[in-house]
């Protein structure tokens, strides 16, 4: 499943946005030089940021492993790996570019999703809760 | 007026899919394949379509309780509103809701949100450990004349008990809107300025969402401490107009 896949619709007038339109007008400049080679993603540089292996960002981001291995990143993964991108620039501005906090954030159960984890979401095509959670830190209010 | 689910079914199963959330929760070894079986499973998707459908009724059925339903007056009641330190200098801004959804608005929804406790504030903010998150406090003294009190109110008039779980049971598990922004939305349409619930994560506690374009003659947000540069130090329906102006 692709990181950011279309949720299912339900009936009604109660949607969830789909995340391709959610994250349309996100920015995604890379703010965080470790995890670029040459200006393609560094996946085992992610790996190492996230505190996940290969196997695991090959789900997130729905290619293969061998894929993430490849020198060269097709326009195709580099649109996958946007999404990624976005979640882990906000993290590194709110965590002050603190890698070990990253990583801790990344695996941490969340009472906000009743006990998921960042990595859990992002591997199932639910990555668009992590970004919601992040943006709300960054811009929104502390209140439940 | 007692809302009725469309379906007792429905009820049911949504409780009984909380309580085994609740039951995973307590495990301190959480497993993540658990979680996201349940995530990912078909129950959950024929579940999260009846609960739509179920939705839809229970928003008519709210709108017409909330139009029988007569309003308190709250305060004078000295509250903690918190912020994102970011907006320190307009702790009375609604720039947070503007730009993010929360638990009663939707994203561009002119929002103010305050606990009536300074520890349900704590309790409610689960990640502590960012350098560039940080959380301050003021307390602010509230006067309002047309609050939707949930505390005044039975449990089962406005299905209540579903107001106080996380919004993720909601957007994520079920994929549907949250019940409360329903709620939100039937408020400010019927002019309501607040709504008074109880913490998701300080139960027995009270927050209160304000809703400041529907203030009335009278209703007021002041600050109890204001300190210089600090704009504005007072919201009423005088100077409302000129303040939401900042934010078109």
């Amino acid at each position: 499943m692709a990181l950011f896949a279309s949720m299912p619709s339900t009936p009604g007038l109660l949607f969830v946005s789909e995340i391709e339109v959610y994250m349309r007008n996100q920015a995604f400049a890379p703010k965080i030089g470790k995890i670029y080679t040459e200006g393609d993603p560094d996946f085992a540089a992610i790996c190492d940021l996230i505190g996940s292996s290969q196997e695991v960002l090959a789900k997130i981001l729905d290619v293969s492993e061998s894929t993430l291995r490849n020198k060269r990143v097709s326009s195709a993964t580099l649109r996958k790996t946007g999404s990624l991108i976005h979640i882990l620039n906000m993290l590194w501005e709110i965590s002050g570019g603190d890698e070990k906090q990253i990583r801790r954030f990344m695996h941490e159960p969340r009472i906000e999703w009743l006990g998921l984890t960042p990595i859990s979401l992002l591997s199932c095509g639910k990555g668009i809760e992590v970004a919601k959670l992040l943006e709300g830190m960054l811009d929104g209010d502390p209140v439940a | 007026m007692v809302i009725q689910w469309p379906s007792e079914d429905i009820r049911k199963l949504f409780f009984e899919f909380n309580e085994d959330l609740a039951r995973l929760k307590e495990n301190p070894d959480i497993k993540q394949e658990k979680l996201l079986s349940l995530l990912q499973g078909p129950e959950l998707k024929k579940l999260s379509f009846d609960f739509a459908v179920a939705l839809n009724t229970y928003k008519v059925q709210l709108e017409a309780f909330v139009s029988q339903y007569p309003p308190v007056e709250y305060g004078p009641v000295t509250v903690i509103r918190a912020i994102n330190n970011k907006y320190s200098s307009k702790p009375l801004g609604i720039d947070g809701s503007m730009l993010q959804e929360n638990r009663y608005n939707r994203k561009g929804q002119p929002t103010l949100y305050f606990s009536e406790s300074p520890e349900t504030i704590t309790k409610e903010i689960t990640i502590d450990y960012f350098k560039n998150h940080q959380v301050i406090t003021f307390p602010s003294e509230l006067v309002l004349k047309k609050v939707f009190d949930t505390e005044k109110i039975d449990n089962t008039e406005i299905g209540k008990d579903l107001l106080k779980y996380e919004m993720a049971i909601f957007s994520l598990y079920l994929d549907v809107v949250p019940i409360t922004w329903i709620m939100s939305d039937v408020l400010r349409d019927q002019g309501f300025e607040a709504i008074r619930y109880e913490s998701v994560r300080d139960h027995a506690r009270y927050n209160l969402a304000v809703f400041p374009k529907n203030f009335s003659s009278g209703s007021s947000i002041k600050l109890v401490n204001p300190e210089d540069g600090q704009s504005p130090a007072e919201m009423n329906i005088e100077n409302l107009s000129e303040f939401l102006k900042q934010y078109e």
